[in-house]
């Protein structure tokens, strides 16, 4: 449905995207995770035809976006990432200013007004002025506005910024219900957002895709192995960490900084499998060592979404 | 799909003409631009004569058409300003361009809203002529001329304001670039030969006013019909060409 | 499918832009040479009128040559002194428009060319006037030669030429073209009927300006500076003796051509006036030329001297002279003259040269009365005031207007080139042969146009004492009574001799407020007040052109006409009263502004005053309603009766030798005998055409027998003549003249059109009367707008805000109610 291939975009020297490629199948909900700068913006405005890449390919369903950039517009609904709207019009003025301009035709004017309302749960505000609506009722004006042509593709860009957590619960779940018959990509730099919401995640970093996969692909990845974190106190760090390096199983033991004074942090990173844990323990009694703790972290996507958009 | 781009060009148009409507910009700019038109036709000195009205003695809305292209530099670009640069603050801009519309459909859009807006304001100031023509019979036929030429002549200004506007994200910069563009064109030939008295018949043919004086006489000729309509055409295409321009390398 | 550029560069957007600018340049050049008008105005002003049409498609082989200076210089002092500079952006423009407008009407019939290499030079020829601008160049003697340019058209038909030059006012260019067109064509055919008369001036012409030409050769002057100022240099004066002296036979070879065309040219005489002038003119270049030659041959070297520096200069005046002469004949052909008659007490705006007191015997009276000796010269300047003005009067009235007037005797005959007679406002009555002049020039088919003068009003009149008469009861209202009635009576208008009052519908007057200085009174300043009798009439026949764009005419003291067609021809009211109009004959009608109409409350004082003193107040003077809209301008046309049918013809007065004209015009017996044949009396005739209007627009006579009526030159030499007195009752009058003038004066703009109009109308030229009418469209506001502007100013102005309020206010509410109801 959606193909991506060698994606790159600057602007003058800074380059925003470094060579991306994906392809997205239709009813996926896509999301589209990184940091902020990291270029989900970018890809987002060259997917609707905003703005043009500065190589590269993407096809909607077949079309070019640079060759038939309104056909591709067409069969998508946008939520741009400030939300902006004429706030000097009625909900339902805009909305049906939107749906005109889509398309929409004259007889199923007001029944998609009417749905994507409903869907949006904007019924009762259609009468009112934009501006004088609350964020969370913008947000779902700027939603219906993206669906009213029920769109086979909804790009939304940061749908939940700026939100109180009630009203991204909300949202979370009017995406996963529009997410039942179409195709959705987000993009959010908040990954539990994604959890809830996306059956896939595409992560960029610096212009450049590092993961792709489903919540569970990418966590089973992650946690093929293990990381164990000691607080040990009164000891030489560089002698522990030898020690614990020279276990059987541990592929290397590194110093971390310890947030006590005169405590010794250390990492242990082991094989999968086997647990490390009570060997640890028992040199630490052999050595005669102060353990203040003893931690298995688990590799979680949160973790692995750190690592992978970590500065180095 | 020339009925789509009809339908698109007409509601963006209708769109603008909302905006100006549905908020009091329109009114406050409408009856500040009746009340001046009213006072200087019954109240003041021609500016040119120096004589008032019922001096003249003259049943004849000329005076008003005199000075109408002139208070038209002030208003028309006040009213073309926020048309792209307002989107482009806002960021509104973005949804029009992620709309199945094409650069073309908006510049013409935004342009057929400006135009209602003029033709409203032309309308709003029918009751002056009524009035002179209760005094006085009138020339029905000059008047219709004089309510085109003003018509074409706005449209022009319309075209420049949009033109300016698309140029910039700031409103006030989009008022006085169009400010300024009209009133060269409007007064060219005087302003211009002043330095260089050679070129003054090809200023000439640039100057709205003197193609204005033509239509306000009373006489439709193409050929200031197409001046018009060219400065048009030239500052729409200038438009979409600017709007493209984000599609640049 | 319009599709958004894939990936459009910076280079492409200009590629587009350059090309959009190029098309939409070529497309308005292309346009400029293929365009349409619409004109959309009442008359169809902006465009050519069919009169217009049909005058160039008359001319088959016209030739128009355009002359345009290019460029012209942005502004030039207005020709008329005291306006703001015109601008001459686009006037080129605008003349090849409306050249090529009258082309395309024409099609081949028609050449044009526009004179593109040496403009003015070329034009100069043409004989068109040039005109200068701001800019110049310094000359090597120091002053400056400011440049100059012309604007104008040449149009050739057949061998008659007619010039428009300075074409600087675009809104008569249509007028202008039109005018000539219509001259040329009559020029041209008049000029195959004089041909022999041409061709003889033309000699007379050529002879003497060749022999002024090798006169100037001969001794041509020293190029000085200083111009006039020079003085005279005795190696230069003796040289130019030389030079004339030693030229003498071959220059009386030359100039001898002279006495042969001269002669040819008198074998003619009688037939034209013009080519009669050209002779007479050639005549005396002959014999000064020969009295020069007589005094530079003579034995007094003084005389010698003189005649070759001062002789010599007036021989070549009166060379110079012939050139106009000529021209005059050269456009004599076809000429409509209208003349002006000056009998029977009328306005006749040609100033009277002759002195009241002639020189010879001035000297004589002032030695018998020494008052004389102050008298006298005040007299001729107050004359001589009368005459500028006369001059005035006929320069702006009628000459810079384009009409050709001359002034009439009607005991003489009338010239054959005059198509049209107007009696301005006769307050005298004519002689039965002056009266019959008249009649047989109406019959024979010509124009004759009359403004009656029924009333003679003094408001605020000086008396002899030289003082205003501010006291109303003292105004007097005099009935004038001219026989003319009857002659026009005969043609079916007769003027009924009520004065018209407008209840409603007028105009002001203007009168002086006087301040009483121990000096007497000092006219301080004038103020209008509305006046019933300078009726404002609007009910005009509209079918007309004479008064098709006029919206009102409004005339002072006018009378009504009782019309009644005379068999054979139609009468039609051009101008009528309005239903609510009074008439009255009574003399005491009061003058005073407001007073003719007096309240109830007026009414109910006077009748207490009169009780009081029944000898005190007038009663109110008796005023007729009319029945209907009575007609104040009237046309008679069709075949119109004479009003001497079945009587003897008047005989014409023996010719009076005038005792001061030393020289009475020669008369040739035979020709008067051809000509008195020629006017043979008739008893009717058609296509004579006679309009009168009621009024004499305010302009009372101002003839040199009316303001120095009774001035007697055998009663200033008896004794008994107070001269004092009598000097200054003439002042008087004069002063009344001017008075009366200006306190309508403002309705004399307003009839200028109309008058302009009667006047082409009475030389059959309808068409510029049309044409007239399309060029200013008077649209003056209803006398609805007159008096107190505050309330309609506030309701104006306020009007088309409220209204747009109201409108945008429904539009607001409607919406909200919407909204409030809005649910899905």
């Amino acid at each position: 449905m959606i193909e991506v291939r060698d994606l790159t975009k600057s602007y003058d020297d800074f380059k925003a995207l470094k060579g991306i490629s994906f392809t997205v199948q239709p009813g996926e909900i896509v999301g589209f995770l990184g940091p902020n700068g990291a270029g989900k913006t970018t890809t987002m405005k060259i997917l609707t035809s905003y703005m043009p890449q500065s190589s590269g390919t993407v096809t909607v369903n077949g079309h070019d976006i640079n060759d038939d950039p309104l056909k591709v517009r067409a069969l998508m609904g946008y939520l741009p990432e400030a939300n902006p709207l004429y706030t000097d019009m009625l909900v339902y003025d805009y909305l049906r200013h939107v749906a005109t301009v889509r398309g929409v035709p004259k007889g199923k004017l007001e029944e998609r007004i009417r749905a994507a309302c409903e869907m949006c749960g904007i019924l009762p505000r259609v009468g009112q002025r934009i501006g004088t609506l609350s964020k969370g009722f913008k947000q779902r004006v700027g939603l219906a506005a993206a669906l009213i042509h029920d769109p086979e593709i909804l790009i939304l860009d940061e749908p939940t910024s700026g939100l109180d957590p009630n009203q991204i619960v909300e949202i979370r779940n009017l995406i996963k219900r529009l997410g039942e018959n179409r195709t959705i990509i987000l993009s959010t730099h908040n990954l539990p957002e994604v959890m809830a919401t996306c059956n896939r995640m595409l992560i960029i970093h610096d212009g450049q895709l590092v993961a792709d996969g489903t919540a569970a692909d990418l966590e089973k990845r992650e946690s093929a192995s293990q990381r164990l974190r000691v607080l040990l106190r009164g000891v030489d760090a560089e002698a522990a960490r030898a020690a614990l390096a020279a276990l059987d199983g541990v592929h290397e033991a590194l110093v971390r900084p310890a947030a006590e004074p005169d405590a010794t942090q250390l990492e242990v990173r082991a094989d999968e499998g086997a647990d490390v844990r009570s060997a640890v323990y028992r040199l630490v009694v052999d050595q005669g060592w102060d353990l203040l703790g003893l931690e298995r972290e688990v590799l979680d996507l949160e973790g692995l979404f750190r690592k992978l958009t970590r500065e180095i | 799909m020339k009925s789509n781009a009809m339908r698109n060009v007409g509601a963006l148009a209708r769109r603008e003409m909302g905006f100006y409507f549905n908020s009091p910009v329109a009114y406050i700019t409408i009856t500040l631009f009746l009340v001046v038109c009213g006072v200087y036709l019954f109240s003041m000195d021609d500016i040119q004569t120096g004589r008032s009205f019922f001096e003249d003695n003259e049943a004849s809305l000329r005076k008003l058409f005199d000075v109408i292209p002139v208070i038209f530099i002030l208003i028309i670009p006040a009213i073309t300003m926020r048309l792209l640069a307002e989107e482009k603050r806002s960021g509104t801009i973005e949804l029009l361009f992620t709309m199945p519309v094409t650069d073309t459909q908006i510049a013409l859009g935004k342009f057929f809203g400006g135009l209602a807006f003029l033709a409203i304001t032309l309308i709003a100031t029918i009751p002056l002529p009524v009035i002179v023509g209760t005094l006085g019979s009138l020339d029905v036929g000059a008047l219709v001329a004089g309510y085109l030429g003003l018509f074409l002549l706005g449209a022009a200004y319309l075209a420049i304001g949009l033109m300016a506007s698309s140029w910039t994200d700031n409103q006030i910069v989009a008022y006085l670039l169009a400010a300024l563009i009209c009133a060269f064109f409007y007064a060219i030939s005087g302003m211009v030969s002043v330095v260089w008295a050679g070129a003054q018949d090809t200023l000439a043919a640039l100057s709205f006013e003197g193609h204005f004086a033509n239509i306000t006489r009373g006489v439709i000729d193409t050929r200031d019909v197409v001046f018009y309509l060219s400065f048009v055409v030239v500052a729409l295409v200038i438009t979409v060409q600017s709007l493209q321009a984000r599609n640049w390398k | 499918m319009a599709r958004t550029k894939k990936v459009a560069g910076a280079g492409n957007t200009a590629l587009v832009i350059v090309l959009t600018l190029v098309v939409a340049v070529v497309v308005n050049i292309l346009g400029n040479q293929l365009y349409g008008r619409v004109d959309l105005t009442e008359y169809g002003v902006n465009l050519l009128s069919d009169a217009s049409k049909d005058a160039v498609r008359d001319l088959d082989g016209l030739e128009i040559r355009v002359f345009i200076s290019d460029p012209l210089p942005d502004e030039i002092p207005s020709p008329a002194p005291g306006r703001p500079p015109l601008t001459t952006l686009g006037l080129g423009q605008k003349l090849k428009d409306k050249i090529e407008e009258y082309k395309a009407v024409a099609g081949a019939g028609v050449t044009v060319t526009y004179v593109a290499d040496n403009v003015v030079e070329e034009g100069k020829k043409a004989r068109l006037k040039p005109f200068k601008g701001k800019g110049g160049t310094f000359t090597e003697a120091g002053g400056i030669k400011r440049d100059e340019y012309v604007l104008g058209v040449t149009f050739n038909y057949k061998n008659a030429m007619e010039v428009y030059d300075l074409a600087l006012y675009p809104e008569v260019y249509e007028f202008e073209i039109t005018k000539r067109l219509l001259r040329l064509k009559d020029k041209a055919e008049h000029a195959l009927t004089m041909k022999d008369l041409l061709r003889s001036g033309e000699a007379v012409n050529d002879a003497v300006t060749r022999c002024v030409a090798a006169l100037e050769a001969a001794a041509p002057d020293q190029d000085a500076p200083s111009g006039a100022m020079m003085l005279l240099n005795p190696e230069d004066t003796k040289a130019k003796v030389a030079a004339y002296t030693g030229r003498k036979d071959e220059l009386t070879q030359t100039c001898g051509a002279i006495a042969g065309a001269v002669e040819q040219a008198r074998t003619m005489k009688g037939k034209s006036e013009q080519l009669d002038r050209v002779a007479l003119v050639a005549d005396a270049f002959a014999q000064n030329l020969d009295q020069f030659w007589t005094q530079l041959g003579g034995s007094d070297p003084q005389a010698a001297t003189s005649a070759a520096v001062n002789g010599i200069k007036r021989v070549l005046a009166i060379g110079h002279a012939i050139e106009n002469e000529y021209q005059d004949l050269v456009d004599s052909p076809g000429r409509r003259r209208i003349g002006f008659v000056c009998d029977g007490k009328t306005f006749c705006p040609f100033p009277d040269a002759k002195p009241l007191v002639p020189k010879e015997i001035e000297g004589a009276l002032t030695q018998k009365n020494p008052i004389l000796q102050q008298m006298l010269p005040a007299m001729q300047q107050m004359q001589q005031q009368i005459a500028n003005l006369l001059a005035q009067i006929n320069q702006g009235l009628f000459r810079a207007r384009g009409f050709d007037i001359v002034q009439i005797d009607l005991d003489d005959d009338i010239p054959d080139d005059v198509q049209a007679l107007v009696v301005f406002g006769p307050k005298g009555s004519f002689t039965d042969y002056q009266l019959y002049q008249l009649d047989q020039f109406v019959v024979g088919g010509g124009s004759l146009v009359v403004f009656l003068n029924p009333w003679d009003v003094q408001i605020q009149g000086y008396t002899a004492r030289g003082e205003p008469q501010l006291d109303p009861k003292a105004w007097k209202l005099t009935q004038n009574t001219s026989n003319i009635t009857d002659l026009l009576a005969t043609w079916g208008i007769t003027p009924s001799g009520a004065l018209v009052l407008e209840p409603k519908k007028h105009g002001d007057i203007a009168l002086m407020t006087y301040l009483q200085t121990n000096q007497g009174y000092v006219p301080f300043q004038a103020q209008e007040f509305p006046y019933p009798m300078v009726p404002t009439l609007d009910d005009l026949d509209r079918s007309d052109p004479l008064v098709r764009a006029t919206n009102t005419i409004t005339l002072p003291f006018a009378t009504t006409l009782t019309l009644k067609a005379p068999a054979g021809g139609t009468l039609t009211a051009l101008a009528r009263t309005s239903a609510d109009a009074l008439t009255t004959t009574d003399t005491s009608l009061p003058l005073e502004p407001g007073a003719q109409f007096p309240t109830k409350e007026a009414l109910e004082k006077k009748m207490i005053a009169k009780a009081a003193d029944p000898l005190g107040t007038p009663d109110a003077a008796k005023l007729d309603k009319v029945a209907a809209p009575a007609a104040v301008i009237a046309v008679a046309s069709g075949t119109l009766p004479s009003h001497f049918a079945g009587k003897d013809a008047p005989k014409a007065p023996e010719k009076k030798p005038d005792p001061l004209e030393p020289e009475p015009k020669q008369e040739d017996a035979a020709v008067t005998e051809a000509l008195g044949a020629q006017h043979a009396k008739r008893d009717s005739g058609a296509g004579g055409r006679v309009l009168v209007i009621g009024s004499n627009l305010g302009l009372e006579p101002l003839s040199k027998d009316v303001i120095f009526a009774g001035f007697d030159l055998a009663a200033i030499s008896g004794d008994s003549f107070d001269f004092i007195e009598q000097f200054r009752q003439y002042q008087a009058n004069f002063q009344n003249w001017s008075n009366q003038v200006q306190q309508i004066q403002h309705t004399l703009g307003e009839n200028l059109q109309f008058l302009s109009n009667a006047l082409d109308w009475s030389i059959q030229r309808d068409a510029l009367v049309e044409l007239r009418a399309k060029q200013i469209v008077a649209r003056p506001l209803s006398t609805t707008a007159d008096g107190d502007h505050g309330g309609l100013q506030a309701a104006a102005v306020l009007v088309a805000p409220l209204l747009f309020l109201l409108a945008g206010l429904a539009y607001v509410l409607r919406r909200r109610s919407r909204q409030r109801r809005l649910s899905l």
